[in-house]
């Protein structure tokens, strides 16, 4: 059922209109409490927040900012994927990129991203990601040789900034971690591996090229 | 006592005005903090074109988006203003109002490229209970040094069941995606040990790992967060529960971030259950 409905292409522009009249409607009850706050007006509000927020929590549909809070939900699976960025010098040397260069995005936003939408993009556009993240890893290299904060989200509050709700570990922790000269070229790399094969022995990844800029 | 003098006591009854303003503190010191946090937010429309090729004309609709990037910029700066300024407590109903509206435009920023759907990043709480308390009536007398001052509870309490919300579907999630399968010794080993491998540069020395070989613990950890996640609401209702279940949940968070390395940016809002009046008289 949920295919059916997930290839009518009206459907998907339609919930966007209904989600944001949900949040509207919200807001008109609130703004009219604030008007005149009498106790009938009140529990309108109460009761609207109440019967929504509910709604999308036993449903799973989200209506943000009402929200499902489903994490970590599935059972876990045997075998997993994730992936890395390497930036390459001009020796032809790799070096695995920290990926706090693509904030303010969160590495799983990319990733996730990246997985659903880079196979079916045309070389033009794959070339315009690639160069994106050749530019981004170059930025983030200098700006560690430079003493700077890697990723964007610390300018402000340094080591004090909210870390991403997945709390990566640093790549990159000093100088040592990225070449002298600039990065020529960047390629993303898949790996996948069976959980508890990699738990007796930490190097079972399998590795693929997923991207290469320039290719 | 009838069903209306229940749902009177629990929304209408009066509470502490001390508490609504530490709850617009916490609030708006939350959204500040995950703002501070994610410094250029509109940069993320300066990504490549590509990125933004899953994002229609009714989701950017949705979110209001489609101004260029200075004017997100310029937003973005208002933002910080208005927060500051419901922090502060500084004309608070409209600053609180204008923070929610600008909460619920950017919070989609952090992952409108893959999902609509940002909760579990800092500001979805934040968003909504500040437009709540933004709703409340003369919210302009609720001060924190002032004692004795009275305000009706509905906002806070509203503010407070969205929050329990986080853990009752959590736990609701796992029971209907998963079943009683979610809650084994194998499961969270998995979850312990993937995690840790996804997410850590030595994943061999971390404690996820180390608890993964312990099935008691794991059994603990998967029955323990399960059962904290759907008895949590309690702390609505029952004194009791907020004195047991409160410091379980910030233990819960530590564990989660710790073992799992999963973060939870709203867990300061826990201190909205506080009752800081009763601390105060008390000491």
């Amino acid at each position: 059922m949920m295919e059916t409905l997930s290839g009518l292409p009206w459907l998907r522009p339609a919930l966007d209109v209904a989600r944001l009249l949900v949040f509207a409607a919200f807001v008109a009850l609130g703004v009219a409490v604030a008007r005149r706050p009498d106790r009938g007006r009140v529990d309108r509000l109460v009761a609207y927040v109440l019967a929504v927020s509910l709604a999308v929590g036993l449903t799973q549909v989200e209506a943000w900012p009402f929200t499902n809070w489903a994490l970590v939900h599935g059972l876990a699976p045997a075998r997993m994927s994730s992936w890395e960025i390497e930036g390459i010098d001009a020796a032809g040397r790799a070096w695995p990129v920290d990926p706090r260069v693509l904030q303010p995005l969160a590495p799983e936003e990319f990733g996730s991203w990246m997985f659903a939408r880079v196979p079916r993009l045309p070389d033009d556009a794959r070339a315009r990601v690639g160069l994106f993240l050749l530019e981004r890893a170059e930025a983030g290299r200098r700006r560690l040789l430079g003493g700077e904060a890697v990723g964007g989200n610390e300018l402000l509050l340094g080591p004090l900034a909210a870390p991403f709700h997945f709390q990566q570990k640093p790549v990159w922790q000093g100088p040592a971690d990225v070449p002298a000269a600039p990065f020529v070229a960047v390629r993303v790399q898949v790996l996948e591996w069976d959980v508890e094969a990699r738990r007796r022995d930490e190097s079972a990844v399998e590795r693929r090229e997923f991207l290469r800029y320039p290719s | 006592m009838t069903a209306r003098e229940r749902w009177d006591g629990f929304w209408h009854a009066p509470t502490p005005a001390r508490n609504l303003a530490i709850a617009r503190i916490l609030l708006a010191g939350t959204a500040l903090w995950m703002v501070l946090s994610r410094v250029d937010l509109p940069s993320v429309l300066a990504y490549p074109a590509e990125m933004w090729t899953g994002v229609g004309a009714a989701r950017r609709a949705r979110f209001f988006l489609g101004a260029p990037l200075v004017g997100e910029r310029v937003l973005y700066a208002a933002l910080h203003a208005t927060l500051v300024a419901a922090l502060c407590g500084i004309y608070p109903r409209v600053s609180c109002f204008a923070s929610g509206l600008l909460l619920y435009h950017f919070a989609p920023f952090e992952t409108i490229i893959r999902s609509p759907n940002p909760y579990l990043r800092g500001m979805t709480i934040p968003a909504l209970g500040l437009l709540i308390v933004s709703f409340a009536p003369r919210m302009e007398t609720w001060r924190v040094f002032a004692r004795g001052s009275q305000a009706p509870a509905w906002p806070l309490r509203l503010v407070q069941v969205l929050l329990c919300q986080i853990y009752f579907f959590a736990g609701y999630a796992k029971l209907v995606t998963s079943g009683l399968a979610w809650p084994t010794v194998e499961n969270v080993r998995r979850y312990l040990l993937l995690l840790n491998q996804g997410l850590s540069n030595a994943p061999a020395g971390s404690l996820g790992y180390a608890l993964a070989d312990v099935p008691w613990a794991c059994a603990l950890l998967a029955w323990g967060g399960l059962v904290l996640e759907l008895v949590f609401p309690l702390v609505l209702v029952s004194r009791a529960a907020r004195l047991i279940l409160l410091p379980l949940a910030v233990l819960f968070h530590v564990a989660n971030g710790l073992l799992f390395r999963i973060f939870f940016q709203n867990v300061f809002l826990l201190l909205l259950f506080v009752d800081w009046e009763r601390r105060r008289s008390s000491s």
